[in-house]
């Protein structure tokens, strides 16, 4: 019954202008007495905006609790500073706020939000044809597997790698299986090892002391590969030496480090 | 329509040669997928797609191609879509559709 | 003081286009940028393909926030077709806030 429906709608747009008068209310006593539970009801209330923002970002490299947390944060900031005198809907106010602390949060972190959609594009079909491959193959694909298979270059495979390890947290030696690959301790697993040991200015303090004993070429290759992330296979090409060769100064770097971790362990007064 | 097609069959080849100039979306997303599925069920082979002058495409429109290919797909025949523009291509990542086309080289 | 565009269509295909238009009209005299306009010619007509085959017109408001823009679109239901998730998806992905009422849709595309 027609008549029935337009009671309805009626009803509905009452009780949504209810609503919204009921909000507004509440923002402008917030605005005169600043009680904290009214704050707190607005915050409940427009929790499930934190939530739908911080979902959006998740996969970049930040939990979802710390997100929500943040998304949180940024919501408590609009809902303190909403002024409801000027007219705008607080959850069009609330959002581009809880957006700004969220990214700002991924810069504090040091990470890039706006992964260059090329690079999440390709960083997807990588990631699917890795898997894909190590069924077929039943081992772990080489760079020039996958750029086989994707019909795409080596280059652009181990650009697209690099650059989504950026954006997400990994660890300084994170690795795809490359076919030179070795398990050997890195750096990050030395300094991980002692962080309970040096706190960080001393970690910072250690790497300059283990770098005094590194030559040139060896200084070059710490700076290209755990400074700049960059792959064996890229510094090999840019110092025109062989991946092996590479690999090989790399082992030779961590000796020197593991040798000048032993001298600090023997001699702590430093 | 807002959509214009071209196509042909390319012998040499053995592919049907398809260029979409416009918007795929409600209003000419259903034409588009019977055009190409008379054009298919004609000459049955994979269909190349040059997306260089499509100007929109929403869900209506992945819905033509997924419905087209369901079709093609019996006689194992692929869709190849090619010179998307990085909005459109955005779209089929989006759905996951870019594991179902084959997606080329882009603009 | 925020305002409120209105617009109204049959809810005939042939009209979708003018519903982009206006959208990808407003949202550049915005500021937005080129892709954050498309994806929001892209949303809208999202919503409105929601909506076509149920009613006879379509209710669509535009809401110029202080750092945002925002979408209604009467009528819109939860999607029960495949197509129809498709949309939803995309929707979701793209706008920065999607929220079903019992009016129909709300969206919301902040400016960064």
């Amino acid at each position: 019954m027609p008549e029935n429906r337009e009671a309805d709608r009626a009803a509905e747009k009452e009780r949504r202008t209810r609503e919204k008068e009921e909000v507004n209310r509440l923002f402008r006593e917030y605005a005169k007495t600043k009680d904290i539970a009214i704050r707190n009801k607005l915050i409940e209330d427009h929790l499930y905006i934190a939530e739908i923002l911080a979902k959006k970002y998740i996969n970049k490299g930040i939990e979802y609790d710390d997100l929500f947390q943040v998304a949180s944060i940024g919501l408590i900031l609009a809902v303190d500073r909403f002024d409801i005198e000027k007219g705008f809907e607080f959850s069009s106010y609330a959002t581009p706020t809880i957006i700004g602390e969220i990214k700002k949060h991924f810069r504090d972190k040091g990470w890039v939000i706006r992964v260059p959609r090329r690079i999440q594009e390709m960083s997807k079909r990588v990631n699917n044809a890795r898997v894909s491959l190590a069924q077929e193959l039943q081992r772990v694909p080489t760079i020039t597997d996958i750029a086989d298979y994707l019909d795409t270059t080596e280059e652009e495979v181990l650009e697209v790698i690099e650059a989504s390890k950026v954006y997400s947290p990994q660890s300084l030696d994170a690795q795809l299986g490359t076919q030179n690959d070795d398990t050997d301790v890195t750096i990050s697993d030395l300094i991980g090892e002692e962080e309970a040991y040096f706190t960080k200015i001393e970690t910072v303090d250690f790497i300059q002391k283990g770098m005094e004993s590194l030559n040139e070429m060896e200084k070059l290759i710490l700076k290209h590969r755990y400074f700049e992330k960059k792959t064996q296979v890229s510094i090999a090409k840019e110092l025109n030496i062989s991946q092996m060769t590479v690999s090989r100064i790399e082992k030779k770097i961590m000796e020197k480090f593991r040798r000048e971790l032993e001298l600090t362990e023997a001699n702590p007064s430093e | 329509m807002n959509l214009t097609i071209q196509k042909h069959y390319d012998t040499e080849t053995g592919a049907w040669r398809v260029t979409a100039k416009g918007d795929l979306d409600i209003f000419s997303s259903n034409v588009f997928r019977d055009e190409m599925l008379a054009a298919w069920s004609d000459e049955k082979s994979d269909i190349y797609i040059d997306g260089a002058d499509l100007a929109y495409i929403d869900s209506t429109g992945l819905g033509a191609f997924i419905s087209l290919y369901n079709k093609m797909k019996q006689d194992g025949n692929e869709i190849y879509l090619e010179n998307l523009k990085p909005n459109i291509q955005k779209l089929f990542v989006i759905t996951d559709l870019d594991e179902v086309f084959h997606i080329g080289a882009q603009q | 003081m925020n305002h409120t565009v209105h617009l109204r269509i049959p809810a005939e295909p042939m009209y979708i286009s003018v519903v982009r238009l206006t959208a990808s009209s407003l949202a550049s005299s915005l500021g937005f940028d080129i892709e954050e306009v498309e994806d929001i010619r892209v949303c809208v007509s999202e919503a409105c393909n929601n909506v076509m085959d149920r009613l006879e017109d379509i209710s669509l408001r535009f809401g110029v926030e202080e750092n945002a823009l925002t979408i209604d679109v009467d009528g819109f239901s939860s999607p029960s077709s495949e197509q129809g998730k498709l949309g939803y998806l995309i929707m979701s992905s793209l706008m920065d806030v999607v929220q079903e009422t019992e009016q129909g849709i709300h969206m919301i595309k902040a400016k960064e």
